[in-house]
Formats: C-alpha cells, sequence, structure tokens
C-alpha cells in the first residue's frame, strides 16, 4: 500500500507538470516545427530511485542506471545496467536467500506524445519494450528437513549456486521536462520470464532486475534524467 | 489530452493492485515411489491384484515398522524413501507366511523449491535388488522420484 501511494502522489506531480506543460505549448504554438522528423537530437542518462527507495521498505530490490539516445523525440533506443540484491530469512521457513548481481537491459521507448503538430513536446507518454538477462550467484541456507517415515534429517547449505535468466518486458511511461535538460519521470514494466536455469537443488527465487521468480510479475522506476543536447 | 492520461493512470493504477504474487506450492514435502505390480505371465493386459493378503514393513536401525497392513486385491502402493539412507530395506510379507525382501538404493536430493514453499526431497532410484519368494523381477520404469503421478517402478509377481 505505501508503494501504491508513493506511486499515485508521483503521478499526482507528473499529472500537474504535463498540464502546465501542455498549457504552455498550447499558448505558444509558433514556436512548434511543422515537420516530424527522426534525425538524431540527444542522448540522455538517466537513474532509477525508486529502487533506491524501495530497500527502505523490503529486504530485496534493484535499481539502474540508463543510456538512451533521441532520435526525432519518438524513438529512444535504450541500454539499462543495474544491481539487484537481496537478503532475506524467511520467518515461517527459515530459510535464509542471500544474492547480488547485475543485470542488464536493451529495448526501445516510443514517445506517443510527439506528433507533426507538437514534435517538441515537454513531456512523453512512452511505450516501453526491453529484452533483459542477469547471471547471478546465490545462497541457500535451510533448516533441517524431517523425515516424517524414516527419521532423522537434512538440511540444506548451498552457496555460490550459478542461476541465469532472461525476460521480457513492456510497460508504459510518464516522463516531463522540470528544468533545462532535466527531466523525471516513471514507468510500470509488466515482465514476462523467458527462461531461467536451474541448479540441481534449488531455483532462483529472487532474480535481480526482474523481482521474485514467477512466470510473469510488475515492476516499476521513477527516473531522473539528464539530456545531453547534440544539435 | 487530460482524459488520456487520466485513463492511462486509472490502467496504471489497475494493473499495479491486480499483480499476483502467489506461488503454486506442493503440499507436502514428501515424494513417493509409485509401485505398481504386474503378473509375470502376462505383463500386457494391465496391472495384476495381489490374491494373498500384503504387509509392508520398513527397516529402520535393525527393526521393522509396518507402513501397510493388511491390504488385500493390492494392485501398487506408494512407498516413501529415507531422506538420509543410500539404501532402503522393504519387506513384502503374503498371509503373513512368506516374505520377500526389496533392497532400494537411492540418492536423495534435497530441493529448494522458494522462501515461501521451502524444501522437499526428491530422489533418484539407483538399483533395486529383491528375494524371490513371489517376486519374478522388479524394472525401474522413472528413475526421479517426485510429485508426479507417474510409475515409477514395476514390480512383476509369480503366478
Amino acid at each position: 500500500m505505501r508503494m501504491l501511494r508513493y506511486i499515485l502522489l508521483s503521478s499526482i506531480m507528473l499529472f500537474s507538470c504535463t498540464l502546465s506543460q501542455a498549457q504552455k505549448r498550447h499558448s505558444a504554438p509558433q514556436e512548434e516545427e511543422k515537420k516530424l522528423n527522426f534525425s538524431f537530437r540527444s542522448i540522455a542518462v538517466s537513474a532509477d530511485v525508486f529502487g533506491l527507495a524501495y530497500s527502505l521498505l523490503e529486504e530485496f530490490t534493484s535499481s539502474e542506471i540508463a543510456v538512451e539516445a533521441n532520435f526525432g523525440n519518438r524513438i529512444y533506443p535504450t541500454a539499462e545496467v543495474g544491481l539487484g540484491w537481496c537478503s532475506t530469512t524467511d520467518e515461517t521457513t527459515g530459510i535464509r536467500y542471500k544474492t547480488n548481481a547485475p543485470y542488464y537491459r536493451v529495448g526501445v521507448n516510443y514517445n506517443f506524445s510527439t506528433t507533426k503538430e507538437k514534435p517538441n513536446p515537454n513531456y512523453g507518454i512512452f511505450g516501453i519494450a526491453r529484452f533483459a538477462w542477469t547471471s547471478c550467484e546465490y545462497d541457500v541456507t535451510t533448516p533441517p528437513i524431517m523425515d516424517p517415515v524414516w527419521g532423522g534429517s537434512t538440511a540444506l547449505d548451498l552457496s555460490g549456486v550459478k542461476g541465469t535468466a532472461t525476460w521480457a518486458e513492456i510497460g508504459v511511461g510518464v516522463r516531463v521536462k522540470i528544468a533545462k535538460n532535466f527531466h523525471m519521470g516513471w514507468s510500470i514494466r509488466y515482465k514476462a520470464r523467458i527462461s531461467q536455469e536451474k541448479a540441481s537443488h534449488s531455483q532462483m527465487w529472487y532474480i535481480p532486475g526482474y523481482g521474485i521468480n514467477q512466470s510473469t510479475c510488475f515492476g516499476g522506476t521513477y527516473n531522473l534524467i539528464y539530456e545531453i543536447p547534440i544539435r | 489530452m487530460k482524459g488520456k492520461i487520466l485513463t492511462f493512470l486509472a490502467i496504471a493504477v489497475m494493473t499495479l493492485t491486480a499483480c499476483d504474487n502467489g506461488y503454486d506450492c506442493h503440499l507436502e514435502n514428501t515424494a513417493y515411489n509409485r509401485i505398481g505390480f504386474y503378473s509375470s505371465a502376462d505383463s500386457v493386459t494391465g496391472k495384476y491384484a495381489l490374491p494373498e493378503t500384503l504387509t509392508v514393513s520398513i527397516m529402520i536401525n535393525g527393526t521393522d515398522s509396518i507402513l501397510v497392513n493388511h491390504i488385500t486385491d493390492a494392485d501398487g502402493l506408494q512407498l516413501p524413501m529415507s531422506y538420509t539412507n543410500s539404501c532402503d530395506t522393504v519387506i513384502f510379507s503374503y498371509n503373513d507366511a512368506i516374505t520377500d525382501t526389496l533392497y532400494v538404493a537411492h540418492e536423495n536430493i534435497p530441493y529448494y523449491q522458494s522462501m515461501e514453499c521451502g524444501t522437499v526431497m526428491y530422489h533418484k532410484l539407483d538399483s533395486i535388488t529383491h528375494t524371490s519368494r513371489f517376486i519374478d523381477s522388479v524394472s525401474i520404469v522413472q528413475q526421479y522420484v517426485k510429485f508426479d503421478p507417474n510409475e515409477n517402478v514395476k514390480i512383476y509377481f509369480i503366478e
């Protein structure tokens, strides 16, 4: 619920900024270019602060930096590199799980707000597509497993277990210019696991950059973006 | 534009709250060795129901412990396997008079599923040797003992 409140609050902030920017653009239509072209315009670097904030609430999270190229304010090829970490103990099962590893994403953002009439909007609603992968090592320690029939017990104490995973992400994002060359925005992403490598005695519980290991899940980012103008 | 953004926000909130973090856990952590009974004379027609009453015991630290007591018309059973032994001794007693002993050699595979579901125990069947009072032969048809409903072992009885 705290996360939901956080996102709603930020949505309202962005919504207000977006409306004010939209009004400004309506008042000065003569400044807009009339021709939409897809030429290279700028490079932007961004950092996800949502993951850092989320780490205050949960024992696992991830955060990333990204580089994107701007083609005509509409198409943004993007590469993201992040770090996911997890160190947790389940209160019910008593299992300890620990990992931290980098993850990588490549893909594209598509700005639906850019039109022929408004080729340079100061805000954007984006469609997001990514392919992502990670290779990690994790530790698992379990309490003894009791044999209910034959008696005795055995426990698992695994360290440095290797795991890899790939997944795809689609989502939507909102972005607004807050100062010269500075933007902020958030995104919500639907993630679908494509593949995972299972070890002989375990499988990943937390996949860095993906989240809890299940076939699909949701994720989010809140980005601070600096645009390096090229032309 | 205002309407589009409001619609988008509504969809975003709905999709976020619809997120499901559920796991499909196994309800128990013991995987059973599923054994089917067959006739050595006719292995084609299907299962063979033992005409004798069957009592199944396991040997734990030199002491026998009854698992199944005096069942009739049995055409199979599910056998729990030891988490720590590498060879289980299982005794089939027919009509409390004649016995066969099976020695089930196996590897134990503790498997971590997830934080929520905990750990389960799988087994890998290596070999099964036996005495031959009523048992003609034994074959392993599925080596890994997990939670699927497939038969792991076929026991062929002398009719």
